[in-house]
């Protein structure tokens, strides 16, 4: 009766979700996950406990994510993002840019509303990957609407290749911006 | 301290496993390899606790030996799940049951890697040497699906199995996997025993890889060939629905791998210890002459090869599994049949 009456409220009052979440479920999961996972140190063969454990834990990570979730949600006070989400930009006026090696072996560019778990390149030709990894935000986080960031090129690189960007893991095949890169030397 | 930033790490949980696959790479089944079974949970956690302390990893893959049939395997998952790593396993598919894959999915398991080597269970069973075993992997595979979870499968490419690759793969399809991981037999540990029975011929194995090529053609599956393998024995621009992943220059995009005691290995292909993170911090471990080899050191085979830097001779820790050096190639080409 009690958990209905509060799942009815908490839907009616989505603001205190957060609230309720952050300062009453969460540490109360948190506080009966530590004394559990005390008594199963005690009594490490313990099946029950470790079943309880098991299940306080999958329930805080779910928590977790649903708490994380909410501080991007749209309230009163806080307007829907009107950028689209996780655009990529080089310096570049184009599709295509031309990297000179004699001036730099850096791209730049940056990341328009960045909202993915992380942001990830691949440098490829003929469907072989010559260079990948993970794009950090140059000032450290992604924290802002623009984010800048630099990709610096490995040394056995050149010609044309294609520079795909993905927000998220990039196995899925799937990018979400797509640049001709030309890497050129003048000697 | 300043963390090292690492992509992602391998994990080795326990050595234990309830198969005994010919192709398997584990190091610590080298013939005359003394076997001592390592399955700890409070080592692993120590372990586990070490690396977060001294690097920050955004992914752990767990793998063994057989993961879920290690100590307290899912305490180890909410170990690393509460502190916000995605998390993978490699299982065999035979170590754990339908609750304990709801439970992992419930913890946050990103993805599942299984074997299903064949649409011929006797082929799948010969190469794991344990009756019924493909049976228990086809089963894992739907009732980790059917919970909502992620499967990639895993086909070993060997002289066994390589002629029906194209039904494996419909097969796999039909049970509602599109992805898969076709990686060819790298000679290793168990494997070592078996290099008669198991190695291709080069045309068989681009046989093999032609014939899948053709499937995710017809099927739309997503392939990737993960065990680099040298491009003067296959080469992939002639197969371009797979996507191949070679070994990487960066010593941050390979894969890193650790086990209970607190070894750090480059792969975990190679027998040779980096270094221990309980004795050092990944700084020191990464400045070892023995990692700039790997770029560095090109096999007398390779020399006057423009494509080394591609390739870099294949699985070189295959060679170290066979007691050679980094001076050698992969042994895929001097083991491969004529």
């Amino acid at each position: 009766m009690f958990a209905r009456f509060f799942y009815l409220w908490i839907n009616k009052n989505p603001m205190e979700k957060e609230k309720v979440f952050g300062y009453i479920v969460l540490p109360a999961l948190s506080v009966a996950f530590v004394v559990i996972s005390f008594l199963l140190f005690i009594n490490p063969k313990n099946a029950r406990l470790l079943k309880r454990k098991l299940h306080l834990g999958a329930a805080i990570i779910a928590l977790t994510s649903i708490s994380l979730t909410f501080q991007s949600c749209v309230t009163c006070y806080e307007p829907a993002q009107e950028l689209p989400p996780n655009e990529f930009f080089l310096n570049t006026e184009n599709d295509s840019i031309n990297i000179l090696l004699n001036e730099t072996n850096k791209i730049t560019g940056y990341i328009s509303n960045p909202v993915a778990s992380g942001f990830y390149y691949r440098i490829i030709r003929d469907e072989l990957i010559y260079q990948s990894g993970k794009i950090e935000a140059l000032d450290g986080a992604y924290n802002s609407d623009m984010e800048d960031f630099e990709i610096t090129l490995n040394d056995s690189l050149y010609g044309l290749y294609d520079l795909l960007f993905y927000s998220g893991r990039p196995d899925e095949y799937s990018y979400d911006a797509k640049y001709v890169l030309n890497i050129l030397e003048i000697k | 301290m300043k963390k090292q930033k690492l992509p992602f790490i391998i994990f080795e949980t326990t050595s234990v496993c309830n198969l005994n696959c010919k192709y398997c790479y584990n190091i610590w089944k080298r013939p005359g390899e003394v076997d001592e079974p390592k399955n700890s949970y409070r080592k692993a956690r120590r372990a586990l606790k070490r690396l977060f302390r001294l690097a920050d990893v955004e992914q752990v893959t767990f793998t063994g030996g057989e993961p879920l049939i290690s100590e307290r395997f899912q305490e180890l998952v909410l170990f690393t799940r509460l502190r916000k790593k995605y998390v993978s396993i490699i299982t065999n598919g035979n170590g754990g049951k339908k609750e304990d894959y709801h439970m992992l999915i419930r913890l946050g398991c990103e993805l599942f890697e299984l074997p299903i080597h064949s649409n011929i269970p006797e082929n799948h069973d010969n190469l794991s040497q344990i009756k019924g075993s493909w049976e228990k992997s086809v089963q894992s595979v739907k009732d980790i699906l059917s919970l909502g979870g992620n499967v990639v499968c895993v086909i070993v490419i060997t002289k066994i199995n390589y002629k029906e690759i194209k039904e494996t793969l419909k097969f796999i399809r039909s049970i509602g996997v599109n992805r898969v991981m076709l990686n060819r037999y790298n000679i290793g540990g168990t494997g070592l025993s078996y290099i008669n029975e198991l190695v291709t011929t080069k045309e068989e194995l681009n046989e093999a890889f032609r014939l899948a090529n053709e499937a995710a053609e017809e099927t739309g599956m997503k392939l990737s060939s993960n065990v680099c393998t040298p491009i003067c024995l296959v080469d992939f621009k002639q197969y371009p629905k797979i996507a191949w992943a070679p070994c990487s220059s960066n010593v941050l995009n390979k894969p890193i791998t650790l086990d209970i005691e607190g070894n750090i290995r480059m792969c975990n292909h190679s027998p040779i210890v980096l270094g221990n993170i309980f004795k050092e911090n990944f700084e020191t471990i990464f400045k070892s002459e023995y990692l700039k080899g790997w770029t560095d050191i090109v096999p007398e085979f390779c020399n006057g090869c423009d494509l080394f830097d591609k390739c870099f001779g294949g699985c070189r820790a295959a060679s170290e599994q066979m007691g050679f050096t980094l001076h050698e190639v992969d042994p895929v080409l001097t083991c491969l049949k004529k």
